[in-house]
């Protein structure tokens, strides 16, 4: 009875002692899954950006996100204090083609301040597109931009020359020729109001404010080792519960170095 | 001794730790079995990029091979170029696709003509030299689809440019005008687009030049005396200038007169004395040319001219009878810039030329002007000679390329 006593409290012993083991494994696995979702939700992000806004002077479209001078726009603070990414461009599949327009061949002649389009989710354009946070489009792959003054059913009003007086299309569009809208998301850390634990946050700039993308990153840092096109991205994390062995919240860090393509 | 009453309790302690055994390994496995999934899935993903971004570099590849081939963007945009299939699927009707395995995962790539192109018969004509490439990666059910736009660079994008090195020297000037707007003279004269890049060093040397335009350099520019109307850019990123294939299907002679002028056994080009040598139109594949004296090589069509060593145009020079640069296209594949190798041309009034030699020396001499552009291993103007770039060369689409813009498609 003594030596089956005995066996049950070693036996025990070590299942706490695995059981601990397991959970600081656990702890770790998924902070280390965070890290690379919120790395791969940056570095993904980085990669696309520009694509439909060339990196000069984006603040004079951009005029929704408050300091977007240069894009990316980096707000760099030193550490321990997080730093914040905002990114433009074309992240998604283009909203709409141009339909048949008025000129030879169904070409829209530069000039040009309503655009008749053809939606591609065959849906309304003002799901899509608004005067506001989501009132950049670019138009075909010349890379021309224009706000848009006005949104309809199927069709769209713009200017191609902000801060100035009305413009319409600097350049002609044959039928067909793409439109995709120009977003801006931003990548920052904050606390979770509830339970004070850092996380990495998005927001699209389009009213709905931060949303959380990854639990227990504590920190953002993101230098420019060969500049202009190449981004390191260093996320620090910090587990929410401590560490059963040490007492103590685990600590990882990940770092992705990445290459702009546009 | 055991008492009847605890018979059966080792069994029933031992049943009772199996099953928290086995409670904490199928615990333990489910966590784990969601752990290789999420990582899985991560790898997968990431993997499916970089299988689209295989399949994007190896079409990109072959497309400058088809260009450095000859082939057209209009054959790459059609399926027409040999290595890609005739697809139903991209803009308008028509347009060329390639599938292939990596490892266990495969990719789609497929190139056509962009949405914008503003020209007419876009779904099978080039017209704005830009392409989309359109490339899938598919792994273990992961699939990612990333979209490019190819523009293709013009062969004769400056008035000069060489690979290794330009030298400009002797109190020239370089300018510009418009081919297609008519001859150069009048307002159609002395234009601010006369520029000389190098993707090694440019030196000014020794009698004043005057560049009206810039001068861009991935090296170092030395700027000497010389005055530089658009101001001067070292560092610049390096051009891709493709080589070219030795002709070997020498001409036989046909279009050559006089016939004497040519040796079809040594496929050599000469003229001297006052000799008058006149090329129809046509292509043409000779090993030199040389004109000695006062002898002159006269174009009054379209000609193209493959030299594959030394080639002399001093003599009288060359006389092209259109003044279209573009009728008087002469690539040469010597590899080499010693002393002797390479182009030498003298300038005239009606020399005018593109000379594409990317390996080799283009010496610029003898005064006078010419017109059109070059491109050359490296690059002399000398001897007070005026070069006058003609813009319209621009039109003419080189082999190489690049990415203008990437993206990841995310529905």
């Amino acid at each position: 009875m003594i030596a089956i006593t005995t066996m049950m409290l070693g036996i025990t012993r070590f299942f706490l002692l695995q059981h601990r083991t397991n959970l600081q494994q656990e702890e770790g696995l998924a902070l280390e899954q965070n890290l690379r979702l919120g790395s791969a939700m940056i570095t993904d992000a980085l990669r696309n950006t520009r694509y439909g806004l060339e990196p000069a002077n984006p603040s004079s479209w951009i005029t929704w996100v408050p300091g977007m001078t240069s894009n990316p726009n980096l707000t760099d603070n030193t550490s321990p204090t997080p730093d914040a990414l905002s990114v433009a461009g074309c992240f998604q599949e283009p909203v709409a083609t141009l339909a048949t327009g008025p000129g030879a061949g169904g070409v829209w002649p530069a000039g040009t301040t309503t655009l008749t389009l053809t939606p591609t989710n065959g849906s309304d354009l003002t799901t899509v597109l608004d005067t506001t946070s989501r009132g950049l489009v670019r138009i075909g792959d010349s890379a021309e931009l224009a706000l848009l003054t006005s949104v309809g059913t199927s069709s769209i009003t713009i200017n191609t020359n902000p801060g100035g007086a009305v413009q319409g299309l600097v350049t002609a569009h044959p039928q067909g020729a793409e439109i995709c809208r120009v977003d801006v998301v931003t990548f920052s850390i904050g606390n979770d109001p509830t339970t004070g634990v850092p996380r990495l946050l998005r927001d699209d700039n389009q009213g709905a404010g931060v949303q959380p993308l990854a639990e227990g990153i504590s920190d953002l840092q993101i230098t420019t080792p060969s500049p202009p096109k190449q981004y390191q991205v260093t996320l620090k994390g910090r587990s929410e519960h401590n560490d059963p062995v040490t007492g103590a919240p685990l600590q990882r860090t990940l770092i992705t170095v990445v290459s702009l393509r546009n | 001794m055991t008492s009847r009453r605890e018979e059966g309790i080792a069994l029933v302690k031992i049943l009772f730790m199996m099953t928290i055994l086995l409670a904490v390994a199928a615990y333990a496995s489910r966590a784990t079995r969601v752990d290789i999934r999420i990582s899985q899935n991560d790898y997968l993903g990431k993997r499916a990029l970089q299988i689209a971004e295989a399949g994007l570099g190896r079409a990109w590849r072959q497309i400058e091979t088809d260009l450095t081939a000859g082939q057209t963007l209009d054959q790459e945009i059609t399926g027409g170029a040999g290595f890609w299939s005739t697809d139903g699927a991209g803009t308008g009707s028509r347009s060329g696709y390639r599938t292939a395995s990596i490892g266990s995962g495969s990719y789609y790539v497929r190139v056509e003509n962009n949405a914008d192109d503003p020209g007419p018969s876009a779904s099978t004509t080039d017209n704005d030299k830009l392409v989309l490439i359109r490339a899938i990666g598919d792994i273990g059910g992961s699939e990612r689809v990333i979209k490019a736009v190819l523009e293709q660079l013009p062969l004769f994008g400056n008035g000069l440019f060489a690979k290794y090195g330009v030298d400009l020297r002797g109190g020239g000037t370089t300018d510009s005008y418009d081919s297609s707007l008519g001859s150069y003279g009048g307002s159609n004269a002395n234009g601010n687009q006369g520029n000389v890049g190098s993707n090694g060093d440019i030196t000014n040397n020794g009698t004043p030049t005057t560049v009206n335009g810039t001068e861009n350099a991935g090296g170092t520019i030395t700027q000497g005396s010389a005055t530089i109307t658009g101001g001067m850019n070292p560092g610049q990123p390096l051009v891709a200038l493709p080589p070219v294939s030795p002709c070997t299907s020498f001409s036989n002679g046909a279009g050559i007169t006089p016939a004497n002028d040519y040796n079809s056994n040594n496929h050599t080009l000469r003229g001297n004395s006052s000799d008058q040598i006149v090329l129809q139109p046509g292509n043409y594949c000779f090993d030199s040319i040389t004109l000695n004296g006062n002898a002159t090589l006269t174009v009054n069509g379209a000609v193209t001219i493959t030299v594959n060593s030394t080639t002399n145009l001093t003599g009288g020079g060359v006389v092209n009878s259109t003044g279209d640069p573009s009728n008087l296209k002469i690539y040469s594949s010597q590899v080499g810039t010693g002393n002797s190798q390479g182009i030498t041309v003298n300038g005239g009034a009606s020399a005018a030329m593109l000379i594409y030699a990317p390996e080799t020396n283009i010496t610029f001499t003898g005064g006078s002007s010419i017109f059109g552009a070059a491109v050359g291993g490296t690059i002399k103007l000398s001897g007070g000679t005026n070069f006058h770039y003609d813009t319209h060369s621009a039109s003419l689409g080189g082999a190489a390329t690049q990415l203008i813009s990437w993206h990841e498609v995310r529905s």
